[in-house]
């Protein structure tokens, strides 16, 4: 507008020239936007739980019908934006949107907005997506700075583990009662002095984590701290279970049980 | 790893940004003060090189002290658009300094834009069109960079040339039929140009001629060309012994307003005039009707209607007709007579002698002043000797010296016819100009100036009489004798005479005058003028800016079309009968959200209308079974039964009433 007048006023030719060709190129590149963006079709390969304050990562795959496609951008409610892309006519297999997770729990995914700015950034199109799919948010694992006992072996084998478990050898321990459920009362018994069972292997290692186990301080704190255990006895190959409430997993070891855990932490109430 | 790549990828681009810019500015290099022009240029080298070698930025304060010194040497300056355009070129220079981001690339591309507008206003010349063209072009390249990432410069460039290779015929129309509404306020533009004489004559003072070869005005034909004509600019009528001038005052001599030509009466040649500084236009016969509002006074001046200089480039045309008989006036009569006293004694014995020799026949003394400058020893010379101040100057020139230009002898003739008694007066204008067949052009240059004067005879009027033609070949100048016989030969000839060299030379100068016509010098007659032309007759303001808009939006709709059908073309026929079917379920009053699948669109219809259980039942059976359970699911078989299963349910549906 700012040419045109100026062109009106200066009555100079070529500056009604370079304004009306601002204004076509100005109406081209509105319809380019917007061809830019349709025909793209979107598949949703996968979102995966993800834990608190780590986005959550939506894998698509974008296929346009005609033509290469260029700065393609997808982001997620008000949230920044993914790196645009350009889209060549073979599509693009590992566009990842992320989505921030500043809160624990199961969520829907939310819309996703589609949008490109080509080709010269000065008009904006979108368009939204919705896949019915959801994603859990982990709560976020913070180290409690110690470590639980390990469950007692007596109410383990009583409750599932009777008949499993073999002693294969005695260990001698100067100081028995740091776990008096171990102590080998039949050789102190002979005065053969203070032993401890040792368990057939480390299968014998149980440990239930439960909102108990941590000190008094807030929930989320809880949940964070039992989330940090629940990954480390992963990682460390023990067999653990989860108790929170009046809901308790079974023992046992994996990925799968580490997750069915941790979606019990995101969703408890 | 990220940020290093991202890092790379803005240094990139803002050289990029930078190299525009300093394209951009190129033209503004001829006009601005060297000091500005090296500041700038150092600017953008200091960000070229410590973009490459990872220099620290120049402190803010340092930036702002050069910023603030830089705007104070301006002060003081005329207040004039140069002076707009160096303070403008100061904060570029400025914002250059503080790039660190995509938006502020994008303040530089916005500031090309208007470098290159500032460029226009200053020069228009035809190779600004080329520069408008490759600098818009360059900006929209550097904008699409900006938006797209990892893209060969070829396909940004093919990209950026599409946009205004479709934009320039739509542009053009618009510019020819967007209305020329008169200017908002006044801009103060750069003065420029010159004429090859001043407002007064004074033959003595001049010892050289300069031979100005610059263009002083083009002038097209409608009808019958003018070959060697005299082309008036303006009278002087007055004489003090040493200067010829005009005591007319502008604001106080009686003018007319010259009627418009109509825009169905062709004028009969429109003048194309540079810049001159003076106000007076140039004409040849008499005019009787002008376009733009021009004015023409009783004393012969013809000047625009609000009486301003001409200081930009002026188009106007002229119809003519000969000038009519108007018996002189005692007051005009006594001003054609007027000599001072006391001056030049010997000439004015001579003429007095010799019109009485003439029997007092005024054509008879005419003829005897041919003869007599074509036999003596009088030479035309852009070089005369110089007559040196005093009342005698004609009397040196006549009986001593013998040599001069123009000047020297319309001063001399129309002295020797005053002193007759025959009403005389000098007439400045030019002569000549080289004719071009092709163009049906007439280009005359400052070198064309020239001087002659008009006596007057009872019973017919002004008559021209050139005495400069008077004098023999042999006595004149060689650089004039030459010039003046190859425009004599040229003007002469046909088309067909000329070699294909000269042929190929006349287009190309018809190109160069039909572009400049009908881009630089377009203005709101040409377009009367063009749509009369076109058969469309005459168009006000209101009509031109329907007809602007119209085009916008017709154009706008036209590509939209395009778009849609080059889309339509290639969309997946299964997609659009789906979409219909989709349709179908909408009408139906099933709620449809956008993540639904087809199977959830049909459960909720069959709750709706329970009894087309049995037939979604079945549909979605035949669909699973081929979208799902065929292992060549994409197969074109496949895809017809799937095209003809969704029309056949389509058909179903259509059948239902809304619940």
């Amino acid at each position: 507008m700012s040419l045109l007048i100026a062109a009106i006023n200066s009555q100079i030719n070529t500056v009604f020239i370079m304004t009306f060709l601002l204004v076509i190129v100005g109406l081209i590149c509105m319809l380019e936007t917007h061809e830019n963006l349709i025909n793209l079709s979107f598949k949703l390969i996968s979102i995966n739980d993800t834990h608190q304050d780590t986005p959550a990562q939506i894998q698509l795959t974008i296929q346009p019908t005609i033509k290469q496609r260029f700065g393609i951008e997808c982001n997620v409610l008000s949230q920044a934006a993914s790196s645009s892309k350009n889209v060549t006519i073979d599509g693009l297999n590992d566009y990842c949107v992320s989505v921030e997770t500043p809160h624990r729990g199961y969520f829907s995914l939310p819309r996703i907005v589609v949008s490109s700015s080509f080709p010269f950034g000065i008009f904006r199109a979108w368009g939204y997506l919705y896949f019915q799919v959801h994603y859990y948010v982990y709560p976020k694992p913070i180290n409690p700075s110690f470590w639980p006992e390990p469950y007692r072996i007596q109410q383990l084998k009583e409750n599932r583990l009777s008949g499993n478990e073999e002693f294969y050898e005695l260990k001698q321990v100067n100081n028995p009662w740091t776990e008096p459920r171990l102590i080998h009362w039949k050789t102190v018994a002979k005065g053969q002095g203070w032993f401890h069972k040792t368990m057939q292997s480390n299968e014998a290692d149980f440990w239930l984590f439960s909102l108990t186990d941590l000190p008094a301080k807030d929930l989320e704190s809880k949940l964070q701290n039992l989330s940090y255990w629940l990954y480390t006895a992963e990682s460390q190959g023990l067999v653990y279970g989860l108790e929170t409430k009046d809901k308790r997993t079974e023992f046992a070891s994996g990925p799968e049980h580490l997750i069915l855990c941790l979606r019990q932490l995101a969703l408890y109430e | 790893m990220m940020q290093t790549k991202f890092s790379e990828s803005f240094s990139y681009l803002k050289r990029q940004c930078i190299l525009v810019l300093l394209f951009c500015f190129m033209p503004h290099l001829l006009i601005q003060p060297l000091w500005l022009s090296l500041l700038l240029l150092s600017i953008a080298s200091y960000q070229l090189i410590s973009d490459y070698y990872k220099f620290r930025a120049l402190p803010l304060g340092l930036v702002i002290s050069f910023a603030v010194g830089a705007l104070l040497c301006l002060y003081g300056q005329p207040l004039s658009i140069k002076l707009f355009i160096s303070g403008f070129l100061i904060l570029i220079g400025f914002k250059l300094l503080e790039v660190h981001t995509l938006r502020d690339l994008k303040v530089i591309i916005v500031c090309n834009f208007y470098l290159i507008f500032l460029s226009l206003i200053v020069f228009q010349e035809l190779w600004i069109i080329i520069y408008l063209l490759i600098a818009l072009f360059a900006n929209l390249a550097t904008l699409l960079r900006l938006t797209t990432a990892n893209v060969s410069l070829w396909k940004i460039s093919g990209k950026s040339s599409k946009h205004l290779l479709i934009a320039i015929p739509v542009s053009l129309l618009l510019f020819f039929i967007f209305p020329r509404i008169a200017p908002i306020w006044h801009l103060p533009f750069e003065s420029k140009g010159s004429v090859g004489f001043n407002d007064t004559m004074s033959p003595g003072s001049l010892i050289e001629l300069s031979d100005d070869d610059s263009i002083a005005m083009h002038i097209k034909f409608n009808d019958k060309p003018v070959i060697n004509g005299y082309w008036r600019g303006i009278i002087l009528t007055y004489y003090n012994g040493e200067s010829w001038y005009y005591s007319e005052d502008v604001n106080r001599s009686n003018f007319l307003d010259l009627p418009n030509v109509a825009v169905n009466k062709k004028a009969d040649y429109e003048i194309i005039l540079e810049p001159t500084q003076k106000r007076w236009l140039f004409y040849h016969d008499y005019p009787i009707a002008g376009e733009p509002n021009l004015i023409f006074s009783t004393k012969e001046w013809l000047i625009r209607q609000d009486k301003e200089l001409i200081t930009q480039r002026f188009i106007y045309s002229l119809k003519v007709q000969s000038a009519p008989y108007k018996v002189l006036s005692h007051n005009d009569y006594t001003a054609a007579i007027q000599l001072p006293n006391n001056t030049n004694p010997r000439l004015s014995a001579w003429a007095k002698e010799n019109f009485a020799k003439s029997n007092g026949d005024v054509k008879t003394l005419i003829q005897f002043l041919k003869n007599y400058i074509h036999q003596q020893p009088f030479w035309y010379t852009l070089t005369p000797l110089e007559l040196g101040f005093g009342k005698n100057q004609m009397d040196q020139f006549w009986f001593d010296t013998q040599k001069g230009f123009c000047e020297h002898y319309a001063s001399a003739v129309a002295y020797i016819l005053r002193s007759a008694g025959i009403p005389a007066r000098v007439i400045l204008g030019y002569y000549g100009g080289q004719w071009n067949p092709i163009s049906r052009t007439m280009t005359i240059r400052q070198s064309d100036a020239h001087a002659w004067l008009e006596y007057w005879q009872a019973g017919i009027g002004w008559q021209v009489l050139d005495p400069t033609s008077f004098v023999a070949p042999d006595r004149v100048d060689l650089t004039i004798k030459k010039r003046e016989l190859y425009l004599t030969v040229e003007n002469t000839l046909s088309l067909s005479q000329f070699g294909w060299v000269r042929k190929v030379q006349y287009a190309l100068e018809s190109v160069q005058y039909f572009s400049k016509r009908w881009l630089l010098y377009y203005n709101a007659y040409s377009q009367q003028n063009l749509l009369f032309t076109a058969g469309l007759g005459e168009w006000d303001t209101g009509q031109l800016l329907q007809a602007a808009l119209g085009c916008i939006v017709a154009f706008f709709i036209l590509l939209g079309i395009l778009y849609r059908w080059s889309q339509s073309r290639s969309q997946d026929t299964l997609l659009i009968e789906y979409h219909l079917v989709q349709k179908e379920f909408q009408r139906l009053n099933v709620l449809i959200h956008p993540s639904m699948t087809l199977n959830q669109q049909c459960a909720l219809l069959i709750k709706m209308q329970p009894w087309l259980k049995p037939l979604m039942s079945s549909f979605l059976l035949q669909y699973e079974e081929l979208r799902l359970q065929h292992s060549d699911n994409h197969s074109l078989e496949n895809r017809t039964r799937l095209i003809s299963l969704l029309k056949k349910l389509r058909h179903d549906l259509r059948l239902q009433k809304p619940t």
